[in-house]
């Protein structure tokens, strides 16, 4: 898919936006209290001073706005290299940033 | 082998050296290791260049604080100006009159800031001249009297005496100042000794005498002393009618002991409103108390057809009246006595009932500590604090003992205005505390990047959730009023963790909190070195100054807007937090910001609490018009200017070591700052007050203008160097007395500069073969000129260490002076110079010259920090002689 030299630049954004998509559609958290504030977190890596690849991470509410910065920063980097956004996990406070809940 | 140039010109060399010590960094003490030293600098008036006195003090100080570097210790002399309050305004007006304009003719806020202006001007002029003197003090500390965090920390100390009960404001009789238009202390007024006519006048059955027939038109009450039996058969409260200047008046006996039986016929009028112990016998026993003379020495209607003239006018009219009635009795023509005159202008000092406010010095403290007079003496007798010398402890114990309360309001436009306003009933509102915690956002992606983010929506990373929820415990178990943030994400997810983990229901986000707008510079890293205000505000910015000011005190307003006496947790970001609390504070302008800005920092979800002081607001307030006395800001400096730095500073430099300043200046500055600490950190403010001399002409006359004999520091040094000057200076400087000095005596020591340099140069010169750098030479045989050169040495080391150490600075200058010039260069040159034939004497003469040099800079250095410093620079040194280690 995005990996193909064929895709669009639109696919890929789309494909790496999918899972946090989902997670926004799936209404998953209802199962784990509905009123707890969950948050996610996404990884990546970027070449920083031109070679060395860094790891950064983003962890916000998941919600629209998070989704759209998400969005701008495919945007951003689709265009100059290939770097993936990793969601990792979505965790609580209330449950010491630990538990994944599964989806 | 290296050379030195034939002579020593100070005009290449000073401001060449000054910037390599600036770059160094070691002037601030956070490059420096070791115990603590501290002096803070008593800030010269932003009114003037500098003067020879400033040069001494100066000189004084750097001194003790090379050396003290030397030993090794984290040394902070901490400069700043003043704004003088009083002191500046008269030379303002005076500015004003010469160009033809006075204050009179101007609003309030134009001649503040003409005047701010003309401080800024002179600000910057004595702080250059300050550089020249090559005063090794932290520029990066410097400050204001009037920068805003020291305001805000006389606010604090006025609202926390104003609730110990130790000021308050009273209408009592001040001395005040027709032409300056203010109230004085007694200790800014001064006695002059006049003879002037003494009249006796007819007031009823009675004689009654005074120099000041114009202040007699209110007098209704005639006061005797209760034991006085010429008068007994007059009762407290019998009346009689009086013929006096305009008419009949019904007059009212009054006994009272403070008349003086054994003065003029034992009676007398009294006029309450214009002098202060008819005042108080007023008070004893509840009279009338009637203004006779306005604030600009005229008199009032009361007196009828002598209303609205001056008062030395009305006098001979006066008693010219009062004599074609028959009721002047005689005249004494040589009546000796002390009037008060105004120390600034001279002009006659007319007592006037104007409220104002007092410190109390005599009252115990509520938490049960003695009283501020009290605190001060015990610290001084207790040797807490010791004065060099004995004598000032004596004249100082003697002020404390006779000490009347403190009025600290003055009648003036320049200085810090009263942090109190009245409502139409004449009650007092104090400016309210509001208890702030800034919360800065955990760290963003941008910030993982080192970008500057702006306005840029960027969410938290990881480690800035992390943060956050740590941040949210640091906060836990405070009671908290309610959470403000910037609706920027990273921000905002900052504050929603600190409010889940806390419980807080109450929470809002703002637009007017977001971090300053970047513009161009939005997105790019740090590296390429931008964040501060500086290049925000500058080209490419992102918001104006305006703009960002304006929304400062927007955001001000939703925080205003809590009435909570519980903190409020406001999340937001690093260069736009501090901004809120500027404005608030009052810093308006582009440079203030900026400084703010730089000095400020936190970390990724740093916590900054604080307490602003919020002016009361409501329908009719008017704030009081008056102006601190200078030296109720001034008496804080110690602490105040520690404390703006973050508490570090405080805890690290406070209490300081040393207090150098003028011995004219004990009582209005440094009395007030040991009492003033003590009430507000519980600790002296310095261990040692050490006070100089005034400087004089070679004849010990004082110097003034109109003499001719005023040595402008700044053209000695133009001349001369500032080595000559500062050495010149120290060598006749014993603790408390005079300094003479004239051009001749500083000539001298440029003589000596270059005796140095001569010698440095003979030194180096002969050096082949021997290897600079090496100071620890096994001396092989010695001569007997080497012995006695190295005991001599070991002698100085000895005498000007000690010295220094008991602030005997003179005789330390002398002790180098007289090894250099006699022991060192006189004998073992000029012994050396056969010994260097010697194949055999060779290199250990040459390792004495060399260490002997070495010594000499740096025994001298403190005196003479510049021709050390250029010479040790030729010695293929690592570090720099500021540096370097004291010789033992």
């Amino acid at each position: 898919m995005p990996e193909s030299p064929e895709a669009s630049r639109e696919q890929k954004i789309a494909f790496y936006l999918q899972p946090l998509q989902e997670l926004l559609s799936a209404k998953i958290f209802e199962r784990h209290g509905g009123s707890t504030t969950y948050y996610v977190t996404v990884k990546w890596k970027e070449p920083r001073e031109g070679s060395a690849w860094e790891p950064f991470s983003a962890t916000g509410k998941l919600d629209e706005r998070f989704l759209n910065w998400a969005k701008e920063h495919y945007e951003h980097w689709v265009d100059r290299a290939h770097v993936p956004l990793n969601v990792e996990k979505i965790e609580t406070l209330a449950q010491g940033l630990k538990e994944t809940p599964s989806w | 082998m290296i050379e030195l140039d034939k002579t020593y010109d100070h005009t290449k060399v000073e401001s060449k050296i000054y910037q390599q010590w600036l770059d160094s960094g070691f002037f601030n003490p956070d490059n420096l290791q070791g115990e603590p030293y501290t002096i803070i600098m008593p800030p010269p008036n932003a009114n003037a260049p500098l003067h020879v006195g400033h040069a001494l003090g100066m000189t004084v100080q750097d001194i003790l604080v090379r050396f003290h570097r030397m030993r090794g210790r984290k040394t902070l002399w901490l400069p700043g100006t003043d704004h003088a309050g009083f002191e500046t305004q008269v030379v303002f007006e005076k500015k004003l009159e010469k160009e033809g304009n006075s204050r009179f003719k101007m609003t309030r806020e134009e001649f503040y800031k003409q005047c701010w202006d003309f401080v800024q001007k002179n600000k910057h002029i004595s702080e250059e001249g300050i550089k020249r003197l090559g005063a090794s003090c932290d520029w990066s500390r410097n400050i204001f009297t009037l920068d805003p965090k020291i305001v805000k920390t006389v606010y604090q100390t006025f609202q926390e005496m104003y609730k110990d009960g130790l000021i308050y404001r009273s209408g009592r009789i001040c001395n005040w100042c027709p032409k300056h238009q203010t109230g004085l202390a007694d200790l800014e007024t001064k006695y002059e000794e006049r003879v002037e006519p003494y009249y006796y006048f007819r007031y009823g059955p009675f004689t009654i005498s005074t120099s000041r027939p114009e202040t007699k038109f209110g007098d209704k009450y005639v006061v005797m002393h209760p034991a006085d039996k010429r008068y007994s058969k007059y009762k407290q409260g019998d009346t009689f009618e009086a013929e006096w200047i305009n008419g009949s008046v019904k007059a009212t006996v009054i006994k009272d002991e403070a008349v003086d039986m054994e003065f003029g016929s034992g009676v007398m009028t009294i006029t309450p409103a214009h002098d202060p112990v008819d005042f108080e016998i007023a008070q004893r026993h509840k009279l009338d108390i009637e203004q006779i003379i306005d604030k600009r020495a005229k008199l009032l209607p009361v007196a009828a057809e002598f209303a609205g003239m001056k008062i030395l006018e009305a006098r001979p009219k006066i008693v010219e009246k009062l004599k074609a009635k028959g009721l002047l009795e005689k005249i004494d023509e040589n009546y000796k006595h002390n009037v008060q005159l105004c120390y600034k202008c001279g002009n006659l000092i007319e007592p006037q009932i104007v409220p104002q406010w007092y410190i109390a010095m005599t009252k115990p403290l509520p938490d049960g500590r003695p009283s501020l007079r009290d605190m001060a003496v015990d610290a001084v007798k207790n040797k807490e604090i010791e004065i060099v010398t004995e004598k000032f402890e004596k004249i100082f114990m003697h002020w404390m003992e006779n000490i009347r309360d403190w009025p600290i309001s003055r009648q003036i436009w320049w200085g810090i205005p009263i942090p109190v306003w009245y409502d139409k009933e004449g009650n007092t509102h104090l400016q309210k505390e509001k208890k702030i915690i800034f919360v800065r956002h955990g760290e963003s992606t941008g910030n993982a990047k080192d970008v500057y983010e702006g306005q840029l929506d960027n969410p938290l990373t990881k480690k800035g959730l992390e943060e956050a929820a740590k941040t949210a415990q640091a906060l836990k178990g405070k009671k908290i009023a309610k959470i403000i943030s910037s609706d920027l994400q990273r921000a905002k997810t900052t504050a929603e963790i600190v409010a889940e983990a806390l419980g807080i229901k109450n929470i809002s986000f703002h637009p007017e909190f977001r971090e300053v707008r970047g513009g161009k510079f939005e997105g790019e890293t740090r590296k390429k070195g931008f964040p501060l205000l500086l290049r925000i505000l500058g080209e490419g910015a992102g918001e104006t100054l305006e703009e960002l000011i304006t929304r400062a005190k927007e955001a001000w307003k939703i925080i205003n807007a809590i009435e909570s006496e519980d903190p409020i947790v406001v999340v937001g970001h690093n260069s736009f937090l501090p901004v809120i609390k500027a404005v608030q504070e009052g810093v308006i302008t582009k440079e203030g910001l900026i400084d703010y800005r730089k000095k400020w920092h936190l970390d990724n979800a740093g916590i900054y609490e604080f307490t602003a002081l919020v002016n009361p607001e409501g329908e009719g307030l008017v704030q009081d018009p008056d102006t601190f006395d200078t030296w109720f800001s001034s008496g804080q400096w110690p602490f105040a200017t520690l404390m703006t730095n973050g508490e570090k500073d405080f805890r690290t430099f406070f209490p300081t070591q040393v207090m150098e300043t003028g011995w004219d200046i004990l009582f209005f500055w440094v009395a007030r700052m040991v009492m003033m600490s003590y009430y507000k950190t519980g600790k002296p403010p310095f261990e040692k007050i050490f006070l100089h001399g005034l400087v004089r002409d070679k004849d010990k006359q004082k110097m003034s203008k109109s003499k001719g004999n005023v040595v402008d520091p700044l053209g000695v040094i133009d001349t001369y160097g500032t080595d000559a000057l500062r050495f010149a200076l120290i060598f006749s400087t014993s603790a408390g007395n005079d300094i003479p000095l004239s051009e001749d005596k500083i000539k001298g020591m440029k003589h000596f500069a270059n005796k140095l340099w001569n010698i440095a140069r003979f030194v180096l010169a002969n050096l082949e073969n021997y290897e600079l750098g090496i100071m620890d030479y096994e001396f092989k045989a010695l001569t007997p000129a080497d012995t006695e050169i190295i005991d001599a040495l070991k002698f100085a080391i000895d005498e000007v260490t000690e010295g220094l150490e008991n602030f005997q600075l003179h005789a330390a200058a002398q002790e180098i002076y007289n090894f250099v010039w006699k022991n060192f260069a006189d004998v073992y040159i000029e012994k050396s110079k056969e010994q260097l034939k010697d194949p055999i004497l060779k290199e250990n003469t040459q390792a004495i010259l060399l260490n002997s040099l070495f010594i000499i800079l740096k025994l001298l250095h403190p005196f003479m920090p510049f021709v050390t410093e250029e010479i040790w620079g030729k010695l293929n040194q690592k570090e720099l002689l500021l540096i370097s280690a004291w010789p033992k």
